[in-house]
């Protein structure tokens, strides 16, 4: 599936894609239509682009950089223009005047970000041939520089305006038009040995702005590379959502990095409410995107293994225009992603509250039967879930949850994450906290509600 | 050369037509032409929307084009840049686009007569002059049709009004609908404590009190006859964001102490509301004040209609000379 794809299942990385400054229209077509990779060589690839635009950024100071971003915004998509080129067709003067300012600012761009990886190609013979007096400025037309006979003949049409003689103006006007009609088929065609050259350039600006935007969104985000593994796990130290993490820190809030060591077995995770589960698989399935699509991650460092996909099913996912309701709609999602991992290949699954819309006996059975198919297969499953004394083959983890010291109900919902230790402890006891109704008090709902309850419990 | 040095005080100068065919391109043209012999000065003319046709869409009628010399940067959209009879090079082409198009600025290199056109909204269009203000030393904005709102002093600085036979075959019509757009160019401006935080409200109507801004929270000036009792509840003098409308300008005109009313709006061009009720609710003592004053350069009249009827020049100048003292011009002996 291409970046463009993905977009539109996972809203985190459309977050992160919105964070991006990509400056050319060709840098973003071609993230957009970058293919999941599952390609070692390609991620390790990208990081090295990404770990040169780091260096050129620290090397510039602010105006300098500044002036770079100018130069690429100012950079045109060409590649229509070049394929009717190539197909023997001549192309208007707004097409030539955007394949100058492409090579004078893509050459530019090569003299101020020098890369061995993203080289600019010499494009200096395709100036020439678009700048016949030679003062490689940002502007086209066809120069009476490029003929002899054409310079003559609007001299004689300025002549003719002059003496008033209005035929004369016109018929002259129509014979610099076909002057300037040959000029430009004859450009056109010297044009067509230099393609190979500008279709480089364009790929290599596009990798070149696609580097520097991650380089600046690593800054931003505090991204860092992890290492690929072959083993089938996730390692992560200091794992965060990159996005939330920027949010909550920009807001004066706490956010709390965590350590995970996902293995073949199945990781289940209990724990409170808001106790964060949903976050960390929120953050497996956008970290695991970021590094097959080569970006750094959200973590201080880990060993990951790369996977064909990740597949999800994570909040409510009714679809009332389907007719479906939470959990037909669940199941059948569920069901898809099975059929997906029983084609012998590695995912990531990653699955909220499991069957929590039914009733706790069916439900309980259905996490267990899911537990079990997931652990015949190859992929890699995070599932978590409310219900205790699970029978199923599989690690369990526990988010810790409140730190009841220092605790003075009510408490402010937004400050909740100041009282709530996010970070994973392995649990035995296959019991589910039961803090609910506790939580409940805490954040000061209503007393004689909270005391019916605990009646009935 | 009649309002050329006027003219040459602002940075930049739009033109607007009451009326299509009241004579705002041969204004135009008869500015580029004088303009040109002022050798170091830079001139860049675009247009709001597409205009400069030689035939005029709607009457079929001969449009003079726009003449412009080397030198002079013009702004075209890319389905019309072929159609230029001027040898001209390109300088810039914009990532915005119209219905025709991206727009292209270029320099003439030749004299010779182009298309104009420009960006289709006063937002764009805005940032547009802004931009080319910058490299040249005065800005020519070629309103369309009779789009008065960006003819405002919020986009260019200065504007001429063109008007003509083309609006009416009465010329007492043409005296009184000039002088009420000349009469809007010269409602005064608002001086209060309040208009730099005005400046920043977009939409809504406001009360006015003692240095401080209340939103009267009335959704929309459809909606007037609901929210009636609340536009004057706190103060007579309110601000109105978006445009002055005529249920507006009849509540109003009709209410008992109209003439303690004051109605402050951004610029001339938000009166919406028809002549009458404007005038009813000034004659009672009412006042309408202005964010951004308009600097009215000129007016020029063009005595001859598209359909064919023609007013005697004289005449048409005597009366509009007579009810309003502006610069005005016959645009045929300009």
């Amino acid at each position: 599936m291409t970046f463009q794809q993905l977009l539109l299942i996972h809203p985190s990385l459309k977050e992160v894609y919105s964070k991006m400054e990509l400056q050319t229209s060709i840098g973003r077509k071609m993230l957009l239509d970058t293919e999941f990779s599952t390609s070692r060589a390609w991620i390790e690839q990208q990081w090295k682009q990404t770990e040169q635009a780091e260096a050129f950024i620290d090397s510039l100071d602010s105006q300098a950089f500044h002036h770079f971003l100018c130069i690429m915004s100012n950079i045109c998509d060409i590649g229509g223009s070049l394929s009717l080129i190539e197909q023997g067709q001549t192309v208007d003067d707004v097409a030539l005047f955007e394949i100058k300012t492409f090579c004078i600012n893509a050459k530019q761009a090569g003299k101020l970000f020098v890369s061995d990886l993203m080289p600019v190609p010499d494009l200096q013979a395709a100036i020439r041939l678009l700048d016949p007096e030679g003062l490689e400025s940002p502007r086209f037309y066809i120069y009476s520089a490029y003929s002899e006979e054409l310079a003559n003949k609007r001299r004689q049409w300025e002549n003719a305006k002059q003496s008033g003689d209005e035929k004369a103006v016109h018929d002259l006007y129509l014979q610099t038009l076909e002057l300037e009609d040959a000029i430009r088929e004859r450009i056109c065609k010297e044009l067509y040995v230099h393609i190979p050259a500008l279709k480089q350039a364009i790929r290599n600006i596009s990798q070149m702005d696609i580097a520097v935007s991650k380089a600046m969104l690593n800054r931003q985000l505090g991204l860092n590379k992890a290492e690929i593994t072959e083993k089938p796990s996730l390692v992560y130290n200091g794992m965060f959502h990159p996005v939330l993490k920027h949010i909550m820190l920009s807001k004066g809030m706490r956010y709390q990095d965590i350590d995970c060591n996902i293995d073949s077995e199945v990781f289940l995770i209990t724990g409170a409410n808001m106790a964060g589960k949903t976050v960390i698989l929120k953050t497996l399935a956008i970290n695991q995107l970021l590094l097959q699509f080569g970006f750094f991650v959200g973590c201080r460092s880990g060993h990951v293994c790369l996977v064909e996909n990740v597949l999800c099913s994570i909040g409510d996912g009714q679809d009332e225009h389907e007719g479906l309701s939470s959990f037909a709609s669940e199941i059948m999602r569920l069901n898809e992603i099975l059929s997906q991992t029983k084609q012998d290949k590695r995912y990531l699954v990653l699955v909220d509250e499991l069957a929590r819309t039914t009733n706790p006996i069916e439900g309980k059975k259905l996490v267990e039967g899911f537990i079990r198919v997931c652990s015949m297969q190859k992929s890699l499953a995070v599932v978590t879930t409310h219900y205790s004394m699970l029978q199923a083959p599989c690690r369990h983890m526990r988010v810790r949850g409140f730190r009841h010291e220092n605790l003075n109900p009510p408490i402010d919902i937004r400050q909740i994450s100041d009282h709530i230790d996010y970070s994973l402890v392995e649990d035995d006891s296959s019991q589910v906290p039961t803090e609910a109704i506790n939580l409940c008090r805490l954040l000061g709902v209503d007393k004689q509600w909270i005391e019916m309850s605990e009646m009935q419990v | 050369m009649p309002f050329i040095d006027k003219l040459l005080n602002y940075k930049s100068v739009s033109f607007v037509g009451m009326e299509k065919n009241a004579g705002k391109t041969q204004t135009l043209n008869y500015v580029l032409g004088r303009l040109r012999n002022f050798s170091d000065l830079k001139i860049a003319v675009s247009s709001i929307g597409i205009d400069g046709e030689q035939t005029d869409q709607v009457t079929k009628t001969a449009k003079p084009q726009i003449r412009i010399y080397p030198g002079t940067v013009f702004v075209t959209a890319e389905g019309l840049y072929p159609q230029r009879e001027i040898v001209s090079c390109i300088e810039e082409v914009s990532k915005q686009t119209t219905a025709l198009g991206r727009l292209i600025t270029a320099e003439a290199v030749s004299e010779g007569k182009v298309l104009l056109a420009g960006p289709g909204n006063t937002v764009w269009l805005k940032e547009f002059t802004d931009k080319l203000e910058k490299r040249v030393d005065i800005c020519l904005v070629d309103g369309a049709l009779s789009r008065m709102s960006f003819g405002s002093p919020s986009i260019t600085d200065a504007m001429i009004l063109s008007t003509g036979a083309a609006l009416s075959a009465s010329l007492a019509k043409v005296v009184r609908q000039t002088k009420f757009i000349y009469d809007m160019t010269r409602l005064p401006a608002y001086s209060g404590k309040t208009a730099e935080i005005l400046r920043t409200l977009d939409k809504g109507i406001y009360a006015i009190e003692e240095g401080k801004v209340t939103d009267l929270e009335i959704p929309s000036l459809l909606m007037i006859d609901k929210y009636r009792d609340r536009i004057f509840s706190r103060s007579n003098h309110v601000f109105v964001a978006g445009i002055l409308n005529d249920r507006f300008m009849q509540y109003a005109r009709t209410r008992k102490n109209a003439e303690d009313t004051i109605i402050i709006i951004k610029d001339f061009t938000r009166v919406f509301a028809k002549e009458e009720n404007v005038r009813f609710f000034l004659e009672r003592g009412g006042r309408i004040e202005v964010l951004d004053s308009a600097n009215l350069i000129a007016i020029t009249a063009n005595p001859i209609s598209p359909t064919g009827y023609n007013f005697d020049n004289e005449q048409m100048l005597n009366a509009l000379r007579e009810a309003i003292p502006a610069d005005i011009y016959n645009i045929k002996s300009l």
